[in-house]
């Protein structure tokens, strides 16, 4: 951990506004992007990243200093993302990466592609999305990822491997695969 | 190479290390289909991740959770001090009780024994605990006295007096009105029942003299 986030912190706890700011600001657009990746809805995302936010600060105290304070707020988000997908059982989950798609579509097969790819994420079991997402989109090591859902590297890396081979086999199925040329 | 190894090397790839025996990888590809189609949806996929954006937070959303977090934290600290002040009146009144209860306890074994109790011997130095609950136990037990004198006084004053019980005797007309009564009642049945006696003693007389005058025919 760096001396700066300790201070950052310090500066949270006594309740001094601008730091409280610079906090969120230095860790709003992970969290917001892991939200929004876990729950596949932006609307949901914007309201548990108030949620994360408001659990990280009345929590700050029992943070562990001599570790990153990155790994512990992408903690509380996946099992905050994970509360809230439990508690929307009644609701339907709208995809809509399709909308994020389709306003930044390239001009050739790549937005099919993007396509293929969010639609296989949110077909992964929770745990798998989550360490996907982190490792692939947010490029976290496997320590940090292991540090932040409180599982072993070798948890992790497992979890890892089979996210891939599914995203993999949907995009085989799907033929977004350009075969190698045969020997 | 066999198909484990391969698939070990392709999460290596994906990993971003580099692959070594490149040759041998190669070699196995050009042999088992399955692992030449797993590898080439591997292009594909990480074409698809460099495609990957990290979706952008709406503008004010910064705001929204300074301004919800900075709530929250004043919400908190209201919430402290209630509870604060909640856990001191609760103390206070618990001192309060323990008090009443030890100085009523105190004034029980007072009015027992029967016999004055006197302060307990108290250390020099600070007030302790005990010799303070006894001071207030004794002010309350006084001030309970003169109240209780001052009662009975002012009662005796708003009733009249009434006149001494001079004996035995003085029963007898407070137990007259009965008795009189019940000698007019006698009284009432002796005259009621006179013909029927008077009746009865003819009737015997009567009898008596009969045979004496046959005796004498």
């Amino acid at each position: 951990m760096s001396a700066d986030e300790a201070a950052l912190v310090q500066r949270c706890l006594r309740g001094e506004g601008p730091a409280i700011q610079a906090l969120v600001e230095r860790f709003q657009a992970e969290v917001f992007g892991l939200c929004v990746r876990l729950l596949n809805h932006r609307h949901d995302a914007e309201d548990v990243v108030q949620e994360v936010f408001l659990r990280v600060f009345r929590s700050l105290r029992r943070w562990d200093s001599s570790r990153p304070l990155k790994p512990w707020i992408m903690g509380i988000t996946v099992n905050r993302c994970r509360t809230w997908i439990s508690q929307r059982v009644r609701r339907p989950e709208l995809a809509d990466y399709l909308q994020e798609t389709a306003a930044d579509a390239p001009a050739d097969d790549s937005a099919e592609l993007l396509h293929e790819i969010h639609a296989a994420l949110s077909e992964l079991r929770p745990e798998y999305r989550s360490v996907f997402v982190l490792f692939h989109e947010h490029g976290q090591p496997y320590e940090e990822i292991a540090e932040a859902l409180d599982r072993p590297v070798g948890t992790i890396k497992t979890w890892l491997h089979r996210a891939r081979i599914e995203v993999l086999d949907r995009l085989r199925r799907r033929g977004m695969v350009t075969e190698l040329p045969q020997p | 190479m066999n198909c484990v190894q391969s698939h070990d090397l392709l999460q290596r790839r994906l990993d971003g290390e580099a692959i070594p025996n490149r040759a041998a990888l190669d070699q196995h590809l050009n042999n088992c289909p399955e692992c030449r189609h797993l590898h080439a949806a591997a292009g594909s996929f990480e074409e698809g991740l460099r495609l990957l954006t990290i979706p952008v937070a709406p503008k004010g959303l910064t705001a929204a959770i300074v301004g919800q977090v900075m709530a929250d934290r004043r919400a908190r600290q209201r919430r402290r001090r209630w509870v604060a002040v909640a856990a001191l009146a609760a103390g206070v009144l618990v001192a309060v009780f323990v008090a009443r209860e030890s100085l009523s306890t105190t004034q029980s074994v007072r009015v027992i024994a029967g016999k004055a109790v006197e302060r307990p011997a108290v250390a020099e130095g600070p007030p302790s605990l005990a010799g303070s609950l006894f001071d207030v136990g004794e002010a309350v037990a006084g001030l309970t006295r003169r109240t209780a004198t001052e009662t009975v006084g002012q009662t005796r004053l708003l009733i009249p007096d009434a006149p001494p019980l001079t004996g035995p005797d003085s029963v007898g007309p407070m137990l007259d009105p009965p008795a009189q009564s019940l000698k007019q009642a006698g009284q009432g049945v002796a005259v009621a029942l006179d013909p029927v006696t008077s009746s009865a003693k003819r009737a015997f007389s009567m009898f008596i003299r009969e045979p004496s005058g046959t005796e004498k025919q």
